[in-house]
């Protein structure tokens, strides 16, 4: 017999119920906060702040929102290493809103701290023009819209604020920030942007509960690809994690580098200098940055930073070698090529979201070439792939495994009950 | 009545006044036109930085991909010139659509393989494209392709200085405009927003800006008649010529050589006299 992707996909179909109530709905009550002026717009970039505050930037109020969601999802129920095996979610989520597959694009996605269910923001084409939703998924493919609008907020403005002084020889709306990556840490959000009128490697960070204002610091670094100190390249995504004892920002900038830059030096109006410790090649924009804990080769527990791109496969990098890194400060021409603490490539190619899961799991928001479709799905640390992308030999029920063999079955038997395929596991 | 109403219905789209779009009717009014684009000037710097894109309705954030195309005269579309961002950068009203050059792109003292297309080429002709498909936030399609073409000359790599602008004062007792001239064009956002008229203690002077010669001149005609004696021109280190160069350096620096520093560095001033007439 044959197993092919369409049975696959089928497998998957079956088992994606979309159930309108996810458990613990809260009735929210409309926000009791004095910024009525401010009311949240849209939604892009999201990042939690613990289990009961969204973070999320809002280019139309040019503002971050912070909100309030305590009882969404229920808190009770765990789905602590339930994998998600959405397979064809895209066409799921614009069936439960009423639209085309083509009328969702997708801005961010971020898994909640405690019960692990994933929250999308997007915007869906509607008659009436477009329509920003927060999106809840639990691992089951349950599926629920939650008004953002009626959470209770507070939000700081994250743009400039036009003086009305001056009148200008025709409208023109002041420089606003698009927020390319968030990062809460120990009380203070990082906030990397891209202005649509000054071009600058500006970082922003604000304490939380929100304070008065945003304090600044211009971050240098080194590209070796380019041979150029970038000073005001802006930063694309970024993770805070302890190397060599010491908080760290690690940033990913376009065109690859990799920089790092002691969180202690990111003060109101300082002009730091990073250290580029990777290249990670040429024409490629990093993502999203995460920082795990994933077993290694001899199956010991250990730090890594992956950097997941929208051209290159994702670097994997061990936190040590990324510590021990030199500083990369000569220009460097190898076309394609990487120098520094890259890693090892694993194959996340097709993907337009991730975050960090669970101790055992990624979840990425995946474009799949073979239906067009979007997955939402589980990929396991330490193995970085999914065996049901593959139709192998192992696929056929009547495969021998050779006793050379023994270690990959005991890994395919254990893999593919968690990606949905307990059927399909050989004795 | 109903046979009215189809009949008027039926003759705007004949003359071409009304487009039925994916079930939705929009008038000639309701599609959205480019409004403005900046820079105005039709000779530009190879190492330019953005563009500015002026819609005059409110539009759908989403709809810019794929939209827009730069093309050489003979018709190429230059691939990934463009800087791509998770999100495209929209003013908050929704009217405007700032287009960053990849910097990767238009920077200086790359080896030949990092540019396997040059990009500008000096002396050339470029046509800018924002394609129909751009729709407003109620889903209208643009009334037509919208086509800016413009020269490419050398690099700009000379930082905006301000001790070299010629500042034409006017008079005591009189709402003349002051005209600062800066030798050559600003960008569109700094015009606007980093450069100010104040008095000796700091306090903003309110006016009216406009622009001259291709955005070389900026035109400040206050409120109230200029009152005798010393002002303030002062300056935002954040100014930005076309290329992206600051008066506090360069855009793209040497290695070795200190660039442009970021949000800290102090606003410059110019200072000048309003005389009695």
């Amino acid at each position: 017999m044959v197993i092919t992707r369409s049975r696959f996909g089928a497998l998957f179909a079956a088992a994606l119920l979309t159930i309108d109530a996810l458990a613990g709905v809260a009735t929210i009550e409309a926000s009791s906060t004095t910024e009525k002026a401010h009311m949240p717009r849209s939604l892009s970039i999201l990042e939690f702040g613990g289990p009961n505050v969204l973070f999320a930037a809002d280019q139309k109020q040019n503002r971050i929102y912070a909100f309030e969601i305590e009882n969404i999802p229920d808190s009770t129920r765990n789905l602590d290493i339930t994998p998600y095996n959405l397979v064809g979610f895209g066409s799921q989520l614009a069936r439960y809103l009423e639209t085309d597959p083509l009328g969702v694009t997708y801005h961010d996605l971020a898994v909640h701290p405690v019960t692990k269910v994933a929250f999308l923001s997007i915007t869906v084409k509607t008659e009436s023009g477009p329509r920003s939703e927060l999106i809840l998924v639990t691992p089951k493919g349950e599926i629920r819209s939650v008004d953002f609008r009626k959470l209770p907020f507070s939000s700081v403005p994250i743009g400039e604020t036009p003086d009305s002084d001056v009148t200008f020889w025709r409208d023109i709306p002041a420089a606003a920030l698009s927020v390319t990556d968030f990062e809460f840490d120990d009380g203070i959000l990082y906030i990397a942007g891209l202005s649509n009128g000054e071009f600058a490697s500006t970082l922003r960070h604000v304490r939380y509960p929100f304070e008065d204002s945003v304090e600044m610091t211009s971050i240098e670094m080194f590209h070796t690809a380019h041979n150029q100190n970038e000073t005001r390249a802006p930063i694309r995504a970024m993770s805070i994690a302890t190397v060599d004892g010491r908080k760290t920002l690690i940033a990913a900038y376009t065109c690859t580098p990799l920089v790092t830059i002691p969180a202690s030096d990111l003060s109101d109006g300082a002009h730091v200098v990073g250290k580029t410790i990777a290249e990670l090649g040429y024409g490629n924009t990093p993502l999203e940055v995460l920082t795990l804990t994933a077993y290694n080769l001899e199956r010991q527990p250990e730090e890594f930073v992956l950097v997941i791109n929208r051209e290159m496969g994702a670097n994997l990098i061990q936190m040590e070698s990324l510590a021990k890194a030199p500083a990369l400060n000569q220009a460097f021409s190898g076309l394609g090529d990487t120098l520094g603490a890259h890693g090892t490539q694993v194959p996340f190619a097709g993907t337009l979201q991730a975050d960090d899961q669970d101790p055992q799991q990624i979840l990425l928001l995946r474009r799949n070439i073979d239906t067009g479709d979007v997955d939402l799905i589980s990929s396991m640390k330490g193995v970085y792939f999914r065996l049901s992308d593959f139709v192998s030999e192992y696929t056929f029920p009547d495969y021998q495994y050779s006793k050379s063999q023994e270690g990959t079955q005991k890994f395919h038997n254990m893999i593919k009950p968690i990606e949905g395929y307990a059927d399909l596991v050989i004795k | 009545m109903f046979i009215l109403i189809l009949n008027t219905i039926v003759s705007l789209f004949l003359s071409g006044q009304l487009t039925f779009l994916e079930g939705q009717t929009c008038t000639t009014k309701q599609q959205p036109r480019v409004a403005d684009l900046y820079p105005r000037a039709t000779v530009l710097p190879k190492n330019l930085l953005r563009f500015y894109v002026y819609f005059d309705h409110a539009m759908d954030s989403a709809s810019s991909a794929g939209q827009i195309e730069i093309r050489t005269s003979s018709g190429k579309v230059l691939d990934e010139l463009l800087l791509q961002s998770r999100a495209p950068l929209w003013s908050e009203d929704g009217r405007r659509l700032t287009l960053i050059l990849d910097p990767g792109r238009i920077k200086t003292g790359l080896s030949h393989a990092h540019q396997p297309d040059s990009g500008f080429k000096v002396g050339e002709e470029f046509t800018l494209v924002i394609g129909q498909g751009f729709t407003t936030e109620t889903g209208c399609e643009m009334a037509a392709v919208f086509e800016h073409q413009f020269f490419i000359a050398r690099a700009d790599t000379t930082p905006p200085n301000p001790k070299n602008w010629a500042l034409n004062t006017p008079s005591a007792m009189s709402r003349d405009p002051l005209t600062v001239s800066f030798k050559k064009p600003l960008d569109h956002l700094s015009l606007a927003y980093r450069i100010r008229v104040k008095t000796i203690t700091g306090q903003s002077i309110p006016g009216a800006l406009s622009l001259g010669k291709d955005d070389e001149q900026w035109i400040f005609t206050p409120s109230e008649v200029w009152a005798e004696g010393p002002y303030n021109l002062v300056i935002d280190s954040r100014l930005e010529d076309l290329a992206g160069n600051r008066p506090t350096g360069l855009f793209d620096a040497p290695v070795g050589q200190r660039s442009t520093r970021g949000a800290s560095a102090a606003p410059l001033q110019l200072a000048f006299k309003i005389d009695h007439p």
